[in-house]
């Protein structure tokens, strides 16, 4: 793609920021979020529910309420997303970013077959119309592994199982070949084994078609095989951001430590899952300092005192924390 | 689908059975035809005579009730006392055509306004058009049909009679002479009728799209890149649809027991007076007769609701 | 039976920030919680005062009001508002300021009769078809089919002219069609509130069903019951009225607002005020009501969220 070798990223996003107009004053979900995102690159947003991921991403693409207010840049292929009108928005949708979203359930509309609503991805964009975009939404649901397509496409919601509705929904997001693909907890409703599946659905998709991903989920464990750098997110920020080795075997942040201490693994020899104590901050109750502190098992004084700064702590891996060097190395804690 | 709606139409029989039954007993128990007569000088014992043989008085309630069941069956649906002992399937057939040209703009308006108002208003949400529809649908549910009725009299008969040729109480009544004399006549009291269901519709059908309004699939096609207006007129309208329906089965009930009162305001000549006239002085022939038209009508209207969901809603089946 | 999906018209699941103050506020107390949200409708206060003001003009005006309800005066017949008469004079030359108090005082009476005695049933019937389910819940929806079907008007008024036209016993008339809703409600809510896990926890321990009911379900539905019988209380009005206009309710010499724009409406082209004046009462009370229920509602269940 020429935007690679240009050098220039395909989502470029700095400093975005979201708050949503309440009855009990402005509720900031999301506070100065920055990343690029390369073409064909994958990248994982990981954080407790609450955090602001969904937030984010429908942002990028317009599509969250009148009541939230936008801030920042977004750059996608040279264009700014943040305040481009309607219309163009909509021709991007669907078209250059898809979007697949947590719950299989409640996505498709009911009334309508999921053949038509794969083809009507095609058809608001002018691809395909009418048979030949029934026809090729049966393709797209054969290429994710959804047997007799050719029936399925008759078929409503209610009558696919639930990853059975997760693998359609990948395949109307495909269905117009888009640059980058935001999977937000799309695995979250399934099964465990239904997870894997239709992470396999999804990397072999991107390994066809080339678009790049952001993954966003709250389950860490998810993010190893599928993408290559992850940002954790922590009360509307970025609190930790590296490459998938820098995340999973040198966590710097106590946050990202603590989500790693939760989370099963084959390689934890303590064999047993830490819960992180406390509950995420409310939005309009935001602690003055570090948002994590008083969750935080090494807080000092500063952290009550200001937020920290996202800071540099190797190459192409930083970390917000007052406590930066003093928090113990995760090989320390995990042992 | 036949196979359900024959179940339905059979076990909404039971149901039918003992509201008819109670609605027999009570007009039975609370008037007699012969208190009529005790006070008529000039009547004769075979006057006497012929009511109670017409009435079966002489047998208990429940008797008359199974009697009245077998005749009306027979098609025999008996004379009513009330109206000088017409036969009442003549009145039944006169007056229930006149309450239909009263009932059916006034379904046909509400459906209609019901789900515009209901609509607009919620893809207004907290705007001016959304308080407006709002503020005139909680007046709706504060008002009473008789003082709305009785309002506009004050309004179209007081002030402004050249309109609707309204006089105040004893009205306009119901003209059929030509199209334009029936919609002079039908305009009040098709308005009074639906103006309080309106509200509650309204109100109704702004919530149900409130809610498909936040639902997922419609943040999905919107993803997809569908413009707002299509999200509108596809998905959100289609949804849309089965709560309008829900509505139907409602408002056929609630029209009718609206008559009673329009049509008293309006004078017009439908069931509505008729049927209290008629409960009043135990004509019980006349009452059951419009009792039942009524109830079978609302049976009718379920079932044609429950019947449209399965048109509408793939998710739903009958077996 | 139609198989119906439970919920055809599905919400969006997005947490709402109420949801997330909950749990940063959980040391609130849950009742001070729905005091706020009460607070928030302007509307719900206004409507409470207009509400506690007509209240009091009903209960305590008559005290300053020279005239009494009943006193016949020929010579003062039919006329207009005056000084003396604020509200006019009916054709027996009564004062109809003191009988529209009066008659305020009667349908506010009978509105919360009626709404406490059909929730009342309601709560009862709702509570047993719900836990008991299979007979009992068979036996109750069968009485609701048949509620829903017979012509109501026609037999309140009926039921009226048999029993007599006092004003309890037409509450407890109007009641007796009115309760249908809140056995909706309580059955629903019993349905759900059954299978958690400290009733079953309570009744693993023995408890037998009508002490589960009593201290455990109950509790649960007081926020519920007290909107239900807001709405209710409206619905009674309107009713009552509407039997009091066909001269089916409360007999002279008493009186009720409905009562009196069934007098008015015979002078309807000379006076309407003696309509619009009844009729304006029934109005405000009915729109206050229904502003307190609202708020009450969505104070009790955020989520339902109308404003
Ligand atoms: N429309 C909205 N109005 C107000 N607050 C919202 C809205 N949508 C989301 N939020 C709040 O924003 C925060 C972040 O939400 P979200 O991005 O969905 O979290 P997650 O990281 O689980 O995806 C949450 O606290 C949520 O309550
Ligand atoms: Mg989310």
């Amino acid at each position: 793609m020429a935007d690679v070798k240009t050098g220039e990223p395909l989502l470029s996003v700095k400093d975005l920021t979201v708050s949503f107009k309440t009855k009990k004053g402005m509720a900031a979900a999301v506070r100065g979020v920055s990343f690029d995102l390369a073409a064909g690159e994958s990248m994982a947003i990981v954080g407790e529910s609450g955090s602001g991921k969904s937030v984010s991403s429908l942002a990028l693409l317009g599509l969250l309420p009148r009541s939230a207010e936008i801030t920042g840049s977004a750059v996608f292929r040279g264009e700014e997303l943040i305040g481009m009108s309607d219309k163009k928005l909509q021709s991007l949708r669907g078209r250059k970013i898809a979007m697949i979203f947590q719950d299989p359930m409640t996505a498709f509309n009911p009334l309508f077959t999921i053949g038509d609503q794969i083809a009507e991805a095609m058809e608001v964009h002018g691809l395909a119309s009418g048979k030949e975009a029934l026809s090729k939404s049966a393709d797209l649901l054969e290429m994710v592994g959804v047997p007799e397509p050719g029936r399925r496409i008759h078929q409503y919601p209610h009558e696919f199982s639930g990853g059975m509705r997760q693998r359609a929904m990948i395949a109307m997001a495909i269905a117009n070949k888009p640059d980058l693909l935001i999977a937000d907890e799309p695995t979250t409703a399934l099964d465990v084994t239904i997870q894997a599946q239709v992470m396999e659905v999804l990397a072999d998709i991107r390994g066809e078609t080339g678009a790049a991903m952001i993954l966003i989920t709250h389950d860490l464990g998810l993010v190893a095989g599928s993408a290559e750098r992850v940002q954790v997110m922590y009360g509307g920020r970025v609190f930790e951001r590296g490459t998938i080795r820098s995340i999973f075997y040198d966590p710097r942040n106590p946050y990202t430590q603590g989500l790693l201490s939760s989370m099963p693994r084959v390689d934890n020899e303590s064999d047993r899952l830490v819960p992180i104590v406390g509950t995420p901050p409310s939005l309009l109750a935001m602690p003055a300092g570090c948002a994590f502190g008083p969750r935080c098992q090494y807080r000092g004084e500063v952290c009550g005192e200001r937020p920290a700064e996202l800071a540099e702590v190797g190459i192409d891996h930083a970390s917000r924390c007052h406590k930066g060097a003093e928090i113990p190395r995760w090989s320390e804690v995990s042992a | 689908m036949f196979i359900f709606a024959v179940r339905r139409i059979v076990t909404a029989i039971p149901v039918l059975l003992v509201a008819t039954f109670i609605t027999f007993w009570a007009t039975s128990a609370v008037s007699n035809p012969l208190d009529r007569l005790a006070t008529c000088q000039t009547c004769s014992q075979q006057a006497y005579d012929r009511l109670i043989d017409l009435y079966d008085l002489d047998q208990p309630i429940p008797q008359r009730y199974v009697s009245w069941i077998g005749d009306f069956v027979t098609g025999d649906m008996g004379q009513a006392t009330s109206q000088g002992e017409r036969p009442v399937s003549e009145i039944f057939w006169e007056r229930g055509l006149n309450t239909i040209l009263l009932a059916a703009p006034a379904f046909v308006l509400l459906t209609i306004v019901g789900a515009v108002t209901g609509v607009y208003s919620a893809l207004r949400q907290y705007k001016f058009g959304d308080y407006a529809v709002t503020s005139v649908s909680y007046l709706g549910l504060a008002m009473p049909t008789f003082f709305f009725g009785l309002l506009l009299q004050v309004v179209f008969a007081i002030w402004i009679p050249q309109w609707f040729g309204v006089k105040p109480f004893w009205s306009s009544g119901m003209h059929l002479e030509s199209p334009y004399q029936y919609l002079r006549s039908v305009t009040l009291p098709v308005l009074t009728l639906m103006f309080v269901l309106l509200a509650g519709d309204s109100r109704f059908i702004r919530a149900a799209v409130l809610d498909i309004k936040s639902a997922d699939y419609i943040r999905t096609a919107r993803a997809k890149g569908v413009s707002n207006r299509k999200v509108i007129t596809k998905h959100l309208f289609r949804n849309a649809m089965i709560p309008i329906v829900t509505l139907w089965s409602l408002n056929a009930a609630a029209l009718f027991s609206g008559s009673i009162i329009t049509e008293t305001i309006f004078s017009w000549p439908g069931y509505g007076r008729l049927f209290l006239d008629a409960a009043f002085q135990g004509d019980v022939d006349l009452t059951m007769a419009i009792a039942l038209a009524i109830t079978v009508l609302v049976v009718l209207m379920n079932l044609l609701a429950d019947l449209m969901y399965g048109v509408l809603d793939p998710r739903i089946r009958y077996d | 039976m139609t198989d119906v999906i439970e919920n055809p018209i599905v919400a969006g699941a997005s947490p709402s920030i109420e949801e997330s103050q909950g749990l940063a506020e959980k040391s609130e107390s849950v009742g001070r919680q729905a005091w706020e949200r009460f607070r928030r409708h302007r509307l719900a206060i206004i409507g409470t005062v207009v509400l506690i003001v007509l209240a009091a003009a009903f209960w305590i005006g008559p005290f300053f009001v020279s005239y009494g309800y009943e006193e016949v005066n020929i010579i003062d017949r039919a006329q207009g508002p005056s000084w003396d008469h604020p509200f006019g004079t009916d054709d027996l030359g009564r004062d109809l300021l003191a009988r529209a108090l009066r008659g305020g005082q009667f349908s506010l009476r009978i509105a919360i009769f009626t709404a406490v005695l059909a929730t009342s049933i309601g709560l009862v019937m709702g509570a047993i078809s719900g836990y008991f389910a299979g007979v009992a819940d068979g036996a109750i929806n069968f009485v609701i089919n048949v509620l829903l079907t017979l012509p109501a008007l026609v037999l309140l008024a009926l039921l009226g002219r048999e029993f007599g036209a006092r004003p309890n016993t037409m509450a407890v008339i109007i009641a007796l069609i009115s309760w249908l809703r809140a056995a909706r409600l309580v059955r629903g809510q019993v349905l759900s509130l059954k299978e958690m896990e400290y009733v079953q926890a309570a009744r693993a321990a023995g408890a037998g069903p009508f002490r589960i009911i009593r201290t455990h379900l109950v509790p649960n539905l007081v926020g519920i019951l007290l909107v239900e019988v807001t709405l209710l209380a409206g619905t009674a009005i309107i009713l009552e009225s509407t039997l009091s206009f066909l001269s089916l309710g409360v007999q002279p010499p008493d009186t009720t607002l409905g009562t009196l724009i069934a007098e008015g409406k015979s002078t309807l082209d000379v006076r309407p005020s003696r309509v619009l004046i009844p009729g304006g009462l029934v109005t405000a009370i009915i729109l206050s009501i229904n502003f307190i229920g609202d708020a009450m509602r969505d104070a009790v269940d955020p989520k339902s969220g109308i404003e």
